[in-house]
């Protein structure tokens, strides 16, 4: 990590280093009050209302989790600065494609897209995480929980095994393995609504 | 299902949580060269994780947002409250106690319902479905009479113990809110944190301002509303 970063960022980034729900809330909380607002100003300012603003922060942050998780974020910006960078090309980028967006009668053909290469392949990331909200309707309550404290909580089979008081770990293990199967199942059939996709 | 399957699952598992390494790994990347049916399985495995943490994540933002928007609304209004406590109280001060009207006037400036988080997750329980419809456009008294019925599925039951624990106290019924955060409380669930705040916060309505003060102190750095619960202790 880079030395140069300011104390909060660096406490940011340790928060997210730790695999427990708790620490990335607070990670994000941290988040939400340092750079929540340049973005909003900047959308707001550029033709966009506060939905849209939210919008491309909440895409603006999952696009920066995944650049640290991927190693491509090594510190070498401060984190807002970075999402700053992020949320710009994005919201340019939904500028130049749609043209219901105007600032002052005009369109924005020629707004420059900085380091295109921090929103490359992202865009079909961000749209798989809306297919996978709808696939989970499809899945039972408990699954659905199952799945949320495994992948995201970072719960152990034993701690999932206790909340739901399965008599072994074992139970608990076949019951993720069969939600997870039929997850993918549905994933790799395509198994959702395509408009989810645009 | 074999025992293999799973097994299969697991290793996927620990590949894309960076679980792995030494000879585990170098063998396991091997297997992925060699076997593209496989290869196949693991990219779309770590693209349903990124999803899986993706929409949690967005959920937990908007949960934020929701929470600092109304603190912002709050806050510049604050203004206000000191002048409108003071009118208050040169007008009450005869007929009622000014002590409660100050507890009252620091309750509405905090309670505020918890946004409806669950409609969206689609809970198939049709009793917990009408109590939220009712719960968002804000008829609390007739959200009660949905949410004060047991849920369809047991998964349900902490939601709906949640959410109509709210809506007793956006109805001035102290007394059965502090019973349902009571029970919630001590208790492991998404809502672990909330149920602090709101049992605080319904003790304050009740007037017990000291065991609030109690319930509130619990509240941890980085949890739900600690800034709030430090405002209200006056830290």
């Amino acid at each position: 990590m880079n030395q140069t970063l300011k104390q909060k960022d660096r406490e940011i980034l340790e928060l997210l280093s730790q695999s427990d729900e708790r620490s990335k809330n607070m990670a994000f909380r941290k988040i939400y009050d340092d750079c929540f607002q340049q973005i909003n100003k900047l959308v707001i300012g550029k033709g966009g209302t506060a939905e849209t603003a939210f919008d491309v922060f909440q895409d603006t942050v999952l696009i920066f989790y995944s650049h640290l998780k991927e190693g491509r974020y090594r510190g070498e910006a401060a984190i807002c600065t970075y999402m700053y960078t992020i949320a710009r090309n994005i919201w340019y980028q939904e500028l130049r494609k749609n043209a219901k967006y105007k600032v002052d009668g005009q369109l924005h053909e020629n707004l420059i897209i900085e380091e295109p290469e921090l929103l490359e392949i992202n865009k079909k990331q961000l749209s798989e995480v809306e297919v996978i909200r709808s696939l989970l309707k499809k899945l039972d309550v408990d699954c659905r929980k199952i799945l949320t404290m495994f992948y995201y909580q970072k719960k152990t089979m034993q701690e999932i095994t206790e909340a739901f008081g399965f008599n072994a770990v074992q139970s608990a293990k076949t019951k993720k393995y069969r939600c997870m199967k039929k997850l993918e199942d549905l994933f790799a059939e395509g198994d959702f609504d395509k408009e989810q996709l645009i | 299902m074999a025992r293999e399957d799973i097994d299969i699952q697991d290793e996927i598992d620990q590949y894309v949580n960076g679980l792995m390494s030494g000879e585990r790994l170098e063998a396991f990347e091997q297997k992925l060269a060699n076997d593209p049916v496989l290869g196949e399985r693991v990219e779309r495995f770590q693209r349903i994780v990124f999803g899986l943490e993706g929409v949690n994540i967005k959920d937990q933002l908007r949960e934020i947002h929701i929470e600092r928007s109304g603190l912002h609304q709050r806050r510049s209004l604050r203004w206000i409250l000191p002048i409108a406590a003071s009118i208050l109280l040169l007008l009450t001060f005869w007929i009622v106690d000014p002590f409660e009207e100050d507890n009252k006037a620091v309750f509405n400036e905090y309670f505020k319902p918890f946004p409806d988080l669950i409609s969206v997750r689609n809970t198939n329980d049709n009793l917990l479905d009408q109590g939220m419809k009712l719960y968002v456009a804000g008829k609390y008294e007739q959200a009660i009479g949905f949410l004060g019925q047991k849920a369809d599925s047991g998964d349900n039951e902490v939601h709906r113990r949640f959410y109509l624990g709210i809506c007793y106290l956006a109805t001035d019924r102290s007394k059965e809110a502090i019973q349902v955060f009571s029970e919630l409380q001590g208790v492991d669930h998404v809502y672990t944190q909330q149920v602090r705040w709101y049992l605080g916060l319904s003790h304050w309505q009740s007037g017990n301002i000291d065991e609030a003060k109690r319930v509130l102190q619990q509240i941890q750095a980085g949890e739900y509303e600690y800034q709030n619960a430090r405002e209200i202790l006056g830290l």
